[in-house]
């Protein structure tokens, strides 16, 4: 039985690129920190890939290295600061530019305001489609607590944004993706 | 569709399917950017710097799957 050559992990690690992109600036709010995070994630997995069991989901693999090398990056700069707000204050420096662009805005600040595991839920849940069972596998934590995590942050967010159902075009297709968990 | 209990079932879906439009948007939009040159020298950079370890190290670790 001969088996194919596995793909050079440099080129494995490369279609990952643009999913850790999107995850670290989703958590971060920055574009520049959230490459120097990717960056930081990359030399990490590079040095560990004797670690990923082949066959296994490398994108989830990936992005619980990001987001412990995110989470060693907020203490860190915690310590630095000594104060929390404008850490949070600095990741959303995103003005809003027309007045079409002020919901996502505003949306954005709602975003980065909530708990970081909150965050985190809802982005793995909610943005990069991971099932439940995945999140909870990268966030550490149990899969109860990943989806009482994005009901809390769902729940804050709509509170916080204040939605108007009434403005609010319906979309039954998304509405359909968010009300159902991803299964993979 | 699963039924939602407790808090949740108090947001209507609307309000869920703005957040999630959001949510995604931004995500998608990072998504679709092409990989930034700094990504592509750190890879070719990690490669040629342990390609000669590498090497040795994919033939220890095929005999030992044998």
């Amino acid at each position: 039985m001969s088996e194919a050559p596995p793909p050079a992990p440099r080129d494995e690690l490369l279609v990952h690129i643009p999913s850790l992109r999107a995850f670290a600036v989703s958590l971060s709010g920055q574009i520049d920190r959230a490459d120097d995070l990717v960056q930081e994630t990359l030399v990490k997995a590079w040095r560990n890939l004797g670690s990923f069991t082949e066959g296994t989901n490398m994108r989830a693999w990936l992005f619980t290295i990001l987001r412990n090398v995110y989470i060693s990056d907020i203490r860190r700069r915690r310590r630095e600061v000594q104060d929390t707000d404008s850490v949070f204050a600095e990741s959303v420096a995103v003005a809003p530019q027309q007045n079409g662009h002020m919901d996502l805005a505003d949306f954005r600040k709602a975003l980065a305001d909530l708990p970081e595991e909150q965050r985190e839920a809802l982005i793995l849940i909610g943005a990069a489609e991971f099932s439940y069972e995945e999140a909870a596998e990268i966030a550490g934590c149990a899969v109860g607590t990943v989806k009482s995590r994005v009901n809390r942050a769902r729940n804050a967010l709509a509170r916080r944004l204040n939605l108007d159902v009434g403005e609010i075009g319906l979309e039954p297709q998304l509405r359909a993706a968010l009300g159902t968990p991803p299964h993979s | 569709m699963t039924q939602r209990k407790g808090e949740a079932s108090e947001l209507d879906t609307d309000v869920q399917a703005h957040i999630g439009r959001q949510l995604r948007a931004g995500y998608v939009d990072i998504l679709n950017q092409p990989v930034p040159d700094r990504f592509l020298e750190l890879l070719a950079e990690l490669d040629s710097r342990e390609g000669r370890r590498a090497g040795e190290e994919n033939d220890v670790r095929q005999n030992r799957s044998r």
